[in-house]
């Protein structure tokens, strides 16, 4: 299998490898010389850019894996069939360098195993550390078909197509678990900016993933079909940003009436968590449901991937002001990310990226979506969209 | 009962003395450092100053210099935030008041950093050189536990055996409130109102009291609770919520499997009938 529309040394495909050599040099360098020489973290600042990410994007991002797994597996709605696999192809790669990043962030990266033995089950960080190597197992798991009808392993298929449901309850129980706990991690901290704590920031959390990432899973599959020239289901994405729509209003609902019956609303200032405020909550989660809701926007390629991609930014602000900015209120000193996180991050970014591109091009992973049908074929059934 | 340390501003001195006791016990290493905008030095606790005197400018009544010396090192709380969110229990509370660290088992999270509201477990980004440490350690005050414990005779703190004017003492906590209820009530035109550590965070093992309010002599405003119980209260609830999720999804996999049955069956139903008509 070798889908001959995708190309794996394109420009983009060339700048992507570059990032991710440089974010392995970064994780020599950390190895080696340690946290102190790459990072610009100090006591007063020990969490940085790259748990912004690590803990608030990449993990977050890949919550479109459970979503579509289980709108597909557990209620049973064939329409998203055809999204299931690069859904879960990007939760596995988000969680793959979640899990690097945060091996990499911690001051000594190979006892990150220590919480296999170890446990203080009073500790949320404990949970989120369980959960999140289950969760990589499950999702490994739920990824393998894929791999073995590759190489024509099919006792191995029917094996795993009898635990698929199994699996992907199980799957669910634990994103809700981590990916809510992830927010909870800082309820301890009650001296934060109180417009980003919340009594509710645990579920506010698992919610917000919920729509960032069927907001990550349309990003992509609208730029890799464009790219690639690969055929578009428009209509399904459609529906995807609808309920990515319809779960940002319910977390907008919770967020507004909890921050009001905690009284947080009185820090509300026109300074500048006021102005991060308004950027997040107005331009990456007000305006893209507003968008959604328009018929036109709602069908229209350009429309979805603007809609999309103000959700991502919004929920980009919402975790960085959560874990660092927010933080600035009881602190000394500042912190300003050195060029070696930039590139770590950006890095393992562009390693996923890369990573996807390999497995589109020799995975089954489009099989569902019509992907590379000629244009002629496309033509006759019209929702198929060509690219 | 578990023991801490009661100290008393009015009666220091700011001769250091507890921070040089507390270098030498712990062999920590002299580093570079540098003088506030006032005479404190090192600016704040760091990983290898586990205690060190706050100076505090102020004026008396007659336009004199007024300093307030405040000797700070960790709290010791009774139910200790940084204990709580360790993920590996590397850092622990022992029953006779000490927080501890535990080499073999951290991680380097940092998650006690940012759970502490006074400020205090350091790391060890650069060791003493000024050299990026690529294993890096948490440091923090200990109340000296390997003294009370391991030395034969047991010996009290270092910071409060070296104190030239006694205003670091240490005994029983439920004995250092007296004494320190007792200062306040006999001289209450010498002492603010306020046992630092009494009710913060669910109250401390080390105590201050001073002739000055709290956040004026940099004390942060912290909550009264305990801090574990914020994160606690949301854990607790976990295996409720899961069962309850569990079974939502159970649920409606098996109303949705047995619709689609239903609609198979009764679509093929309408095909045999139509079927019989030929």
């Amino acid at each position: 299998m070798n889908n001959k529309n995708i190309p794996l040394f394109s420009f983009w495909g060339v700048v992507q490898i570059l990032l991710a050599l440089g974010a392995l040099g970064v994780l020599a360098a950390k190895m080696i010389w340690g946290l102190g020489a790459v990072t610009n973290l100090s006591d007063n600042w020990p969490w940085g850019l790259w748990v912004a990410f690590d803990v608030g994007i990449y993990i977050a991002s890949a919550a479109g894996g459970f979503v579509l797994a289980a709108l597909v597996y557990i209620f049973k709605i064939e329409t998203f069939r055809p999204l299931v696999k690069p859904a879960i192809l990007i939760a596995a790669l988000g969680y793959t360098i979640g899990a690097l990043g945060i091996a990499v962030d911690l001051g000594r990266s190979p006892l990150i195993v220590h919480p296999l033995w170890m446990w203080q089950p009073s500790s949320i960080m404990f949970e989120v550390a369980w959960c999140v190597m289950m969760y990589l197992t499950v999702l490994y798991l739920e990824f393998s078909p894929n791999v073995f009808a590759r190489f024509g392993l099919h006792r191995a298929e029917t094996v795993q197509h009898a635990l698929a449901v199994p699996l992907v309850t199980f799957g669910i129980l634990l994103s809700f678990l981590h990916q809510s706990s992830l927010g909870a991690l800082f309820l301890i901290t009650p001296e934060q900016q109180p417009l980003w704590h919340l009594p509710l920031m645990g579920y506010l959390f698992v919610i917000s993933a919920m729509s960032l990432g069927l907001s990550v899973l349309t990003i992509f599959t609208i730029v890799t079909a464009k790219s690639w020239k690969l055929t578009l289901r428009l209509d399904v994405l459609s529906k995807v940003m609808s309920i990515a729509a319809w779960i940002l209003v319910v977390y907008l609902g919770l967020r507004i009436w909890d921050t009001a019956q905690s009284g947080h609303f009185s820090a509300f200032k026109f300074d500048t968590y006021g102005l991060l405020y308004i950027a997040e909550v107005g331009l990456g989660m007000i305006v893209p449901v507003i968008l959604i809701a328009m018929k036109k926007v709602r069908e229209s390629r350009a429309g979805l991937l603007w809609a999309s991609s103000l959700i991502f930014f919004g929920m980009l602000l919402n975790r960085i002001n959560t874990l660092v900015l927010s933080h600035a209120v009881y602190r000394q000193g500042s912190y300003f990310p050195t060029v070696w996180e930039f590139i770590f991050t950006l890095g393992l970014i562009a390693g996923a990226i890369y990573a996807f591109r390999l497995a589109a091009k020799y995975l089954p992973l489009f099989a569902d979506n019509k992907a590379g049908l000629p244009e002629a074929v496309a033509k006759t059934n019209p929702v198929v969209v060509t690219a | 009962m578990a023991k801490g340390l009661l100290i008393d501003t009015v009666k220091c001195t700011g001769c250091r003395g507890c921070q040089s006791a507390c270098k030498q016990w712990n062999l920590n290493p002299a580093v570079e450092t540098k003088f506030s905008p006032t005479m404190t030095n090192p600016p704040e606790t760091n990983a290898y100053t586990f205690v060190h005197v706050e100076f505090y400018e102020g004026t008396k009544s007659n336009g004199d210099l007024d300093w307030t010396f405040v000797s700070k090192r960790c709290m010791h709380c009774e139910h200790p935030a940084c204990v709580s969110v360790c993920p590996v229990g590397a850092l622990q509370k022992l029953d006779f008041g000490p927080v501890v660290w535990e080499e073999g088992r951290c991680i380097g999270c940092r998650y006690c950093q940012n759970a502490c509201p006074f400020d205090i477990p350091k790391y060890t980004w650069f060791d003493e050189n000024g050299k990026t440490d690529p294993w890096p350690k948490i440091a923090k005050c200990t109340l000296c536990w390997d003294r009370q414990l391991n030395k034969n005779p047991s010996e009290i703190p270092a910071c409060s055996k070296t104190c030239p004017p006694k205003a670091i003492l240490f005994g029983e906590r439920n004995d250092l409130l007296a004494v320190a209820k007792n200062r306040i009530a006999n001289s209450p035109d010498k002492y603010f109102n306020h046992i630092y550590g009494e009710e913060e965070a669910g109250g401390t093992q080390v105590l201050f009291i001073s002739g000055q309010n709290p956040q004026a002599i940099g004390f942060p405003n912290v909550e009264k609770e305990s801090y574990p119980g914020f994160t606690w209260e949301f854990l607790s609830r976990i295996p409720y919520e899961i069962a309850a999720l569990g079974a939502f999804l159970v649920g409606t996999y098996v109303w949705r499997n047995n619709r689609i049955k239903k609609k198979a069956l009764e679509e093929s139903a309408v095909s045999n009938s139509k079927g019989g008509n030929h």
